[in-house]
């Protein structure tokens, strides 16, 4: 059995996120539920909401809640609920860590917490190659 | 341990789909299955260190496969490739 995972993001980022990973795989390996926050979303509503899903999610092997900027709504949202065992929440979500995560989907949380923030993290490159002539912007 | 020259010929090279497509078949054997791409070695299990790789069209990869299913690994890892990932017919 595998974790639950939670995207809460501003907006549709989670669920395009999603949407590149699926149709890099083919399919999502491990259930996933997305929760796109919009600048009109009470907070109190958006808490209530993520309550269900994380019940909705655990199976017994807990709750991935994954936002995109820490500090902001989507992150604290989710920060409410990191005093629970079963829940662990990363913030900067980008497309590597979404792929690096439905790479190990049997692996448990702390597992795949820590797969999370290296697949993150080891996304952000600055990409250097042998420069064109032809290409050189004057 | 059993290695193999393989050379990259489809037209996105190892881009993320490929990549994705390696990792789904290599966690099917046990064996350590790694590509070498100009020294770099990248585990074949996992789809960030094979996009590290960063191999395009044309790149001659080295596959190879250490463990009790090596043979079968390699095999099947060098038809994927050569079957340019199922992605152009």
């Amino acid at each position: 059995m595998t974790i639950g995972l939670l995207l809460i993001t501003h907006n549709d980022i989670g669920a395009q996120l999603l949407l590149a990973a699926k149709s890099t795989y083919g399919s999502i390996p491990i259930r996933t539920e997305v929760l796109s926050i919009d600048h009109y979303d009470q907070p109190s509503d958006l808490t209530k909401l993520t309550k269900q899903y994380i019940k909705l999610l655990d199976q017994g092997n807990g709750v991935l809640i994954l936002t995109d900027m820490f500090g902001s709504t989507p992150s604290n949202i989710g920060k409410e609920f990191s005093h629970l065992k079963s829940v662990n929440i990363v913030s900067g979500i980008n497309l590597s860590m979404l792929l690096h995560i439905f790479n190990y989907p049997k692996f448990n949380l702390k597992e795949l917490t820590a797969k999370a923030i290296e697949g993150g993290k080891n996304g952000v490159i600055q990409i250097k190659n042998e420069r064109k002539k032809s290409n050189n912007i004057k | 341990m059993k290695e193999k020259k393989v050379i990259i010929s489809n037209k996105l090279g190892l881009h993320a789909r490929a990549a994705a497509k390696i990792v789904t078949l290599t966690n099917k054997f046990q064996s350590i299955i790694e590509i070498v791409n100009n020294g770099k070695k990248a585990d074949a299990k996992s789809i960030m260190k094979i996009l590290m790789l960063a191999a395009p069209k044309g790149t001659e990869v080295t596959i190879t496969a250490s463990g009790k299913d090596e043979i079968a690994a390699i095999k099947s890892l060098e038809k994927l490739i050569e079957a340019k990932f199922d992605e152009e017919s």
